[in-house]
This record gives C-alpha cells, structure tokens and sequence, in this order.
C-alpha cells in the first residue's frame, strides 16, 4: 500500500506528514456505490454507437474522486469497453497530460500505460515493468500486467502466474478482469429486415434496418480494428466479413425496393452493386464470386436477362481461373444451378421486358 | 504576422490606400455594413464592377461571328504515358510502363472510411470527393473536371451527397450542378475576419454506414455566399507535370527574363511564387503554391479526400469542432496512407495485363504496392505524358502565329525544356524518368503568377500569390477542357478570354506585423503593402478585341487544337 507523504523542513527537526495511505487494492464502498449506479446509467443508453455517453457516468465518478485509482481505471474501462479509434486517442490524450500534471507520481504514470493498454500494448507491458523496477509493491501494475499476459494476443503463461501471485500476495482477495472487453455480437438487423421482405413488410422499413445493421457492423469492426489484441489476419478477416455483409444487405435493398415497384431505387442499388463488383476482383476469398452469384440472381429477378447472362458468363470465365479442384468441384455446381436459373427467365428466352 | 486584404474601388490608373473612393452607390444591393468583415464588403465591391464590365465586354462582343468551336471531340489526346519510358532496353521498359499501369490504378481506387464499402480506406471526417480519378478525368484519367460533376451524381445516378447513407444535408446548388464543374470551396476570412483562404470540405461522413456515430456537420455554405466570404477552385488537368517537375528554376528564371523588356511594354508584370523555405520555385496550383507533386498529391489527399498520409497528418476538422465529435468522428490511426510492409494489392500488372497478386499480403511486391499512395499518385503524374495536340489545319496554325503576334505567348510561353538527366546508369540507376529528361515540350505557359486584376481576383493568398495573381494557367489540352479559369464560370472560351482583362479597380494587399505591447494588448503596426490596378492582360486582351473576327475564330480554333 503506497503512502503520500509531505516532508516539511521549514524547522528542525523535518516534520513529517503523511496522508490517507492510498487503498490501491479495492475501491472504498462509496465509489463502489457509484459505480453501480453509474453502470446502471450507462446501460439505460441505447444508442450503440454513443461510446462517450456511455462512459459519461464513470466519467462523473472520476471526477467526483479525482485521486481515487479506481474511478480512473473504472473510466478506462468504460472507454475501452465502448469506444473507437477516436475515443482510445482521447483517452491517451487525457492521461498523458494527467501524468505531466502529476510528474513522479506511480499511480498516474500506471493510469497513463493503462490508458494504452489494447492501442499499444507492447509499449504499455514495457512501460508497465519499468514502473515495477522502481515501485515493486505497486499492486495495480501487477494486476494490468496479469491480465495481459493472459490474453490470447500477449499470453505468456508463466509471467501471467507470476503477476498474478504477486497481486494476490499484495492484495488478498483481490480479482484480476477478463481481457479483452467483449464487442458487440453481430448484427441481426439484415437478417430480420430479410424476414420482413418475406413477410411484406413496410420498404422504407426494410432499407432503414439494412443500414442501421451495416452500420452495427462497421461499428463492431470498429471495436476490432483500434485494438492490438486482435492479429492482422483476424482483423482482415473481419474486414472480408464485413464487406459480405453489405452484399448481404444491398440484395435485400434491391428486392425491397422492386417489390415496391420502385424500379429506379432498385436499379440504382444494383448499378451501385456492379461497380463495386469489380474492385473485388482477385480479392482473397471468393469475394467475386460471390457478388457476381448476387448479381446474376438479382438481375434474373428484375428481368434484365441480358445484363443476368454477362454476369453469368463473367461467372463461367472465373470458374476457368479457379485453382484447386474441390473448389472448381463446388462452383462447377453453383454454377449449373445459376445455368438453370438464368434459362428460367422468360426474358432470356426473348420475353417482353 | 496578420495579413488582412483590403480592397478599394478607385478611378481608372488612380492607385489609393483608405476609403477615399466610395462606390456605394454603384451598389445598392449589398448588405448593410457591419454584418459582414469589412475586407469582405471591399472585395464583393470590387468584384461586381467587374462583373459589370465583364457583361459589357461579352455583350460588346457577342454580335461578332466568332465562337467557341467546344470541346474538341475524337480520340483523348492524353491519359497514357511516354513510350519508351526507359529506352535502356525492352524489359526495363515494359517493367516501368507496368509501373506506370500500377499507379494509374492507384488514382482510380476509390476510398471510403473504413475501406470495407470500397476498396481504399481513410475517406474523412470531410471531403470533395472519394478518388483522385473521379475529379480528373477529362477527356482521360489524370485530366479535369467531366461533364457530369461526380459530385452532385454517382455513376449509378444516385446522389453523391447521400452516398452509402451519408447525411449532408447542406444545399450546394448554388455552386454545384449537374453538368457544372467539380469544385471546392475556399473561405477568404475566418469569422474573427482574418485571412482564411484554406479549403472548407463539402461533404461529410456522418451518416455514412461506414461512420456509424458521426455526426459531423457540413459548413454553412449558404451563409458564406451570402456573405461574399466563398470562392470556388476546379481540379486542374495533371498530364505532362511531370516535366514540369523537370524544369530547372534557372530555365523557368531565363525564359521569363527573355520576354521581359516585350512584357513591360504592355504592362505585363510576372514572378515566381515561391517556398518559404529554400526560395526555390514553386509551381503547381492555381496560384503556384506547391513545389513538387509529391507535395501536390499529399496536400490534396489529405485535403480533398480526408485521407491522412506522411505529408499530412492530421484529420481536417473545421475550426470549432467539438472534441467530442472529433472523438466520434475518427475511425482510423493516423496516418491512413503510408508505406506499405505488407502488399495489400490484390491485383498486380504483368506485361501489361491485370491479374492477381500472387504477394498479396507478404512483405514482397513491386515498388508500386509497397508505396504509399500518395507515392503511387505522385509517380502517375510524373509519368504521365502531356497531351497531344493537334495544330494542323490553316486557321489553327494562323490562330498560333496571332497567338504570338497579340502577346498571349509573352506569359503563356510555348516551349519549355527539362534537365538532362545523368543518363541510364547514372546517379543513382535511376532510370525510370529517363523519359524526362532534356525534353522540350510546350505547356504554354511561363508558371510564373500574375496579377489579374478584380475580374478573377479571389481575394486568397497562397505563398507569395496575393488575392488577384494566378499561375499563368498551362494551356495543354485545352481542346479537351470543358471548364475554365479558377472557379470554371464558364465554358466559353471567348468569355475566358474576356475575363483576363478587368478595369483598373485596385486590389491592394497590406500585410501587418504584430507586436504586442504587454499582456492582453496587441496592436499591429504596417510592414508592407503592394497595390496592383488592373489585369496585367489588358493590353493584350484589348490587341484581341482589335482583331477581325476571322482572325479571332482562328486563334480560337488554334487553342481548341491544343
């Protein structure tokens, strides 16, 4: 447990005054008491994507115990559990100029590499072990470093039971938080806004909850991508996720739109859905070929049997390109279910459209 | 330093500081005074007597039977690059005209926030448009503004401005339109009324699926037209810059000096803007303001696309954004475009053809997918070639020798020459400008700024340009353009002609340095001023006006050729 002292040595001998020693190891009850309620104000906020009013009330906490560690960190929190890019540059910000204004104090130089810890880990773990090798006895450290060193981006088993161990023996009792804090699930506004078009439901409706899920999409591959506890390749993964889902979403739009009989709007997401086609090519995955699937059904649907068989041929030339024979196997397939989709539509066979 | 403008109206060849010419009554429309900055008020004053006797000079001008031939139709004479770009020997070449392929595509990729929606990633918080391509691309890629402005209509039809569920609700039409020129919009003054003259972004990601959480508004357009306080720039046709680059300040230096005694005879002034820095040249712009294209790409990645990159760094916000619509409105680690150690480009370019990118995600690749955008935008317009024109028959060739005879080519100077280069195998084994160097082409123009008078004048500083100088614009493709002069009021030649001539209002530029006497007090003492009357085209425009109307058509079928 740290100490603030003063050493006064305007008379002899020194005076010493030392204050409140610091409880680095749980929160007094009163801020305890206050971070419940303030959980309980910040889940009361529905918006998703309002990460600073979500962490508004542990904000106010901070501010109404400004020396408390816990309030910091508990604001810390709230930004990583919440917050984007711009939140996690606001909250380094705030700290580092809370370290200068604090120079040589343990628990704001901690308060600062914690601010960074899932921006810059390596960093902060760096950072984290210098602080030790001057305030051995600073629990917190001990704690934040246990906690990263189980995560899956930084694990190290071993340094993770020996942080652990030493905050244990510091602070009985104490608990160590499951890093990282979880994202948002997935989306499930496409997928209804799809059950609605089946059930004939209201247009704009249906458009505005297929944006309002890309939206918690891009939000959710937001809370990935600011942070370094996800590795490249996850991160790219998602991004490749996320992209299916607006050729999820866009299909929903154009068949929305055409049940309407607004043929302009539908025509304009589909012509929109072409020209994004295209900078798919040879994306990794089979980007392509999937929208150029998406495109055939959508146009066969429309009627619009010329622009349906280019894609269809397009289609015909990637199954040529593609490596590897059980994938050629199962486009091969796919494509012979399109073939017969495409031959279906009267307007193919010289209809009227 | 604190630069204020200041604008007066005074009699013809009169040059006079202070308020000493008022020509209120010449404009009863304005708003009352002290609503707006009064630099603002000086300048709207200046500017609608020109405007005034701009009328005149078209209507003057419009019984005569010459006309804008238009836009020259056929083939783009532009858009590719120099063949050979490296003569050393066939596969040297074919690998540099692949490079060159790369970076063209480059140009073209088209960038939202989070790079998911289209390929390219960093689009905001605000911006003009999404693609260097998209703004220049007439008659090719690399050109200027098209006939349909991408940025009131998407390619699918749908609306720019609500592009991906974007909000931007400001309206535009008072300076965007649908067959009218892309454009950005500067602001002269700041509202504590000192100098501005940055570009303010049109449009805004909030609202787009890719910004969820942003709500970042768009300027108050209307307000600042109202207020007289905004002016329009157009993209300017890139082809050939990259011999531009090549020109040596002394050439450009010696070239203008050649004609100095011809142009002080007509009153034709003319200098160089420069860099703050190390003096040298600068020469890209409206107004000359960026030394090289590199820094010409970065500044207007950054600027027109939001895209931060090595040269710029930081995210536009407009002055008095709160923070936390900063915080909700930054998506991406800054910078957004650098050098890549990881090959992200999905597609490659071999012999010449398109296929896939067999190093896609490895740390291998060519120089073009491990550079930066902003490099692979940089080295596209190096490499492109100037346009090709087309001065062939009778008339044309007669508008060219007019051209020269009336003293156009005093300052656009037909042909420069670039610096030799050491040489394949030379410093640095440098090769691939090889094509570059020692060559003699014809920009027609000196690059060197000249007052304009009140007509064009925009009341913005850039570097040494004051509010009424502008690079002599190079007239290369010419034939091909369909907007012209800074802000693209028109697409009329003759009336582009017209508008380099302005009567003799007085554009006057003060520039004050500050002092502060002690805490809390400033105040500002003079430190130099320069007064210019009038377009240093005067006499040249009027030795237009004297030309028969035949001679007129063939000067300007001779500039439709180019």
């Amino acid at each position: 447990m740290a100490i603030r002292c003063w050493i006064f040595a305007l008379a002899s001998p020194a005076i010493v005054l030392c204050a409140e020693p610091r409880n680095f190891c749980q929160p007094p009850p009163e801020v305890e008491k206050a971070f419940q309620q303030a959980a309980a104000a910040s889940a009361a906020i529905t918006d998703p994507f309002a990460a600073l009013d979500r962490a508004a009330p542990f904000q106010a906490v901070r501010d109404r115990y400004p020396d408390n560690l816990f309030a910091h960190e508990r604001y810390e929190d709230a930004i990583h559990e919440n917050g984007i890019e711009g939140h996690l540059r606001l909250l380094a910000r705030q700290y580092a100029e809370l370290e200068s204004q604090h120079a040589g104090d343990p628990m704001y130089r901690y308060l600062s590499l914690r601010a960074t810890v899932g921006r810059s880990t390596a960093a902060a773990i760096a950072g984290l072990h210098e602080l030790l090798a001057k305030n051995p006895g600073f629990a917190p450290a001990h704690r934040t470093l246990g906690e990263i060193y189980g995560t899956e981006a930084f694990r190290q088993p071993e340094q993770e039971d020996i942080e652990k161990e030493t905050f244990l023996a510091l602070c009985p009792g104490g608990s160590l938080t499951r890093r990282p804090p979880a994202v948002p699930g997935p989306s499930r506004l496409i997928d209804e806004a799809a059950r609605l078009l089946d059930q004939n439901g209201e247009t704009d409706r249906i458009i505005a909850m297929t944006i309002q899920g890309l939206k918690e999409f891009e939000w959710r591959s937001q809370r990935i991508r600011a942070f370094d506890w996800y590795s490249r390749d996850y991160k790219l993964q998602d991004a490749r996720d996320l992209r299916a889902r607006y050729w999820q979403a866009w299909p929903v739009q154009v068949r929305a739109y055409q049940k309407a009989g607004r043929v302009e709007e539908a025509n304009t997401v589909l012509a929109s859905m072409e020209l994004r086609a295209k900078a798919l090519r040879n994306q990794p995955g089979s980007a392509d070929w999937d929208a150029l699937e998406v495109l055939v059904q959508l146009y066969t649907e429309v009627h619009q049997a010329e622009r349906a068989a280019g894609k269809f041929r397009e289609l015909e030339q990637l199954l040529g390109e593609t490596q590897g024979p059980d994938q050629r196997t199962l486009r091969a397939a796919r494509l012979e279910r399109l073939r017969s989709l495409v031959n279906e539509d009267p307007a193919s066979r010289g209809g009227t459209h | 330093m604190y630069d204020e403008m200041r604008y007066q109206k005074c009699p013809p060849g009169q040059r006079t500081l202070g308020n000493t010419c008022d020509s209120k009554e010449r404009f009863p429309q304005l708003p009352r005074e002290g609503l707006f900055p009064k630099a603002v008020l000086k300048f709207l004053r200046a500017r609608r007597g020109s405007t005034l006797l701009a009328a005149m000079v078209l209507a003057g001008g419009s019984c005569l039977a010459q006309k804008d031939p238009g836009v020259r139709g056929g083939v783009a004479g532009a858009g590719g690059t120099f063949h050979p770009i490296d003569n050393s020997n066939a596969a040297a070449n074919q690998a540099d005209q692949d490079f060159f392929l790369q970076t063209l595509e480059r140009f073209q990729e088209v960038n939202s926030v989070s790079g998911t929606v289209e390929p390219g990633n960093g689009l905001g918080p605000a911006f003009n448009l999404n693609s260097c391509g998209a703004c220049h691309v007439q008659p090719a890629i690399g050109g200027s503004s098209p006939a349909v402005n991408p940025q009131v209509k998407n390619k699918d039809g749908s609306a720019f401005a609500h592009l991906d569920g974007a909000s931007n609700p400001a309206d535009t039409t008072h300076f965007l339109s649908a067959n009218g020129p892309i454009r950005e919009v500067r602001f002269i003054l700041n509202p504590d009324g000192s100098l501005d003259g940055g570009v303010h972004d049109i449009f805004s990601i909030a609202g787009r699926t890719d910004a969820p959480g942003c709500t970042l508004q768009q300027p108050n357009f209307d307000q600042e037209i109202t207020n007289h306080n905004a002016i329009f720039r157009i993209p300017i046709a890139v082809f050939g810059d990259g011999l531009v680059e090549m020109v040596s300040d002394a050439f450009l230096r010696d070239n203008l000096a050649s004609t100095a005694t011809k142009r002080a005879a007509l009153g034709i002034g003319g200098r160089f803007n420069t860099n703050g820095n190390d003096g040298t040249i600068t020469r890209f712009g409206w107004k000359a303001q960026n030394k090289s294209l590199l820094l010409f790409a970065g500044e207007a990645y950054n600027v027109e696309q939001g895209v931060t990159n090595n040269l710029f760094q930081s995210d536009r916000f407009p002055q008095g954004t709160s923070d936390a619509t900063v915080t909700a409105c930054t998506f991406n680690t800054s910078p957004e475009d650098t050098v890549n150690t990881i090959n992200s480009q999905a597609n490659t370019i071999v012999g010449g053809v398109s296929k896939a990118n067999p190093n896609l995600n490895k740390p291998v690749g060519t120089a073009s997918e491990m550079a930066s955008d902003m490099s692979n935008f940089a080295a596209f317009m190096q490499l492109l070639a100037p346009p090709t024109a087309v001065t062939t028959t009778a008339s044309q060739l007669n508008g060219l020798a007019l051209f020269k005879q009336i003293g156009c080519a005093l300052c656009h100077s037909q042909t420069l020459t670039t610096n030799q280069l050491n040489g394949v195998g030379g410093n640095g084994n440098n090769t691939l400008f090889a094509a570059l160097g020692g060559v003699s082409f014809q920009p027609f123009s000196d690059f060197a700024i000249h007052h304009m008078g009140s007509t064009l004048a925009d009341g913005v500083n850039q570097g040494a340009a004051g509010p009424d100088e502008f690079r002599t614009a190079p007239l290369w493709g010419l034939g091909q353009r369909i907007f012209f002069l800074h802000d693209g009021r028109t697409s009329d030649l003759l009336e582009t002609i017209n508008a380099h001539s302005s009567s003799n209002d007085c554009v006057i530029t003060a520039s004050y340095e500050q002092f502060v006497r002690e805490p809390g007090e400033n105040f500002y003492q003079p430190f130099s001023q320069s007064t210019v009357c009038g377009s240093e085209a005067n006499q040249v425009i009027e030795a237009f006006s004297d030309l028969s109307a035949t001679q007129k058509q063939d000067l300007l079928n001779f500039l439709r050729s180019l």
